[in-house]
């Protein structure tokens, strides 16, 4: 150490009061907490109950699914049969195709006929349309 | 139920305890380097009191940063480089320099009540020639004569290669002894 370091040293050798880390604990204690020390504690509490949730979703108890019970039919129908207890189907919602106009439909028994030995008198296309309802 | 709130509590727990642990290592960085922080600071604007204003406006912003400075290597490279920047800043706003540049004087009166005139006159000297130096000189010069700080800790401090401090180091060295008419 040279006579230039010696003065550096003795130059800067300055201590500060002693009251001086006291003032800094009372500025400190005075500051408002530090948002990003808030943040992790939000991220935590948050993180907890969001663990709770899912653990209980995991864990927790199931709504009972119906158990499809088949009976097996025996080759001779002296036993009582029980029926087959299909699992309820999720209902769905299925798109209704609309028809221009209801389809209706006319037996044969009901259809006029003839006498024997008549002469069938002529029918046009209207009046298979009128009798049977149906447009092509 | 219970034992969700029994979670929730020791998590609180926790929380509370990492806070504390916090506060603690903050009080320890507090302990270690406040003198640092207030040299850092009276190397520019050379008064107790504005040294000590300087360096606690420091820590309160390294306060609340201090989820990012936990560190303690980081954290005095840190507070170094804010202690300076916040010296230089109330240097520059200060509009009655004269008259602080005048009470240094009686300052380094009192302080070296002791010393001979000379050892005054050399003071004043060393301070005039340390602010002429450029502000990276200075800072190299200010830390490398602070708290025994070798090279190394230096380059630390200022997040430098350790050449560069040594470079800058003797280049300010050069120049003081340059303007120091007593050190030839």
């Amino acid at each position: 150490m040279d006579a230039l370091d010696r003065e550096l040293a003795h130059a800067l050798a300055v201590d500060p009061s002693p009251e001086f880390v006291a003032r800094v604990r009372a500025r400190v204690a005075n500051e408002p907490a530090p948002s990003s020390w808030r943040m992790p504690r939000l991220l935590m509490a948050a993180g907890a109950v969001a663990v709770v949730i899912v653990a209980v979703a995991v864990v927790g108890p199931r709504p009972q699914e119906p158990v499809a019970v088949h009976a097996v039919r025996p080759a001779v129908s002296a036993a009582p049969i029980i029926e087959a207890v299909p699992p309820p189907r999720p209902v769905r919602r299925r798109r209704v195709r609309r028809s221009p106009a209801p389809i209706q439909l006319v037996s044969i028994a009901d259809m006029p006929t003839a006498p024997i030995g008549a002469v069938a008198p002529a029918m046009t296309f209207d009046d298979v349309v009128t009798m049977t309802g149906v447009h092509p | 139920m219970h034992e969700l709130a029994d979670r929730l509590a020791a998590g609180a727990i926790v929380v509370g305890s990492v806070d504390r642990a916090l506060e603690q290592e903050f009080e320890a960085r507090l302990l270690e380097s406040s003198k640092l922080a207030f040299r850092v600071a009276y190397s520019v604007v050379r008064n107790r009191e504005d040294a000590e204003d300087v360096a606690q406006e420091a820590f309160a912003k390294a306060y609340r940063s201090f989820h990012q400075l936990r560190d303690r290597q980081r954290f005095r490279a840190w507070l170094v480089r804010m202690t300076w920047r916040l010296a230089i800043d109330r240097l520059r706003s200060d509009r009655r320099r004269e008259a602080r540049e005048l009470a240094q004087v009686n300052t380094f009166s009192e302080v070296s009540a002791e010393q001979t005139v000379e050892g005054q006159r050399r003071s004043v000297e060393l301070w005039r020639a340390i602010d002429a130096l450029p502000e990276k000189l200075r800072i190299v010069t200010v830390l490398a004569s602070i708290e025994g700080h070798d090279l190394t800790e230096v380059a630390a401090l200022l997040r430098l290669p350790v050449g560069t401090v040594k470079s800058r180091l003797f280049l300010a060295r050069r120049r003081l002894k340059e303007q120091l008419q007593w050190m030839r």
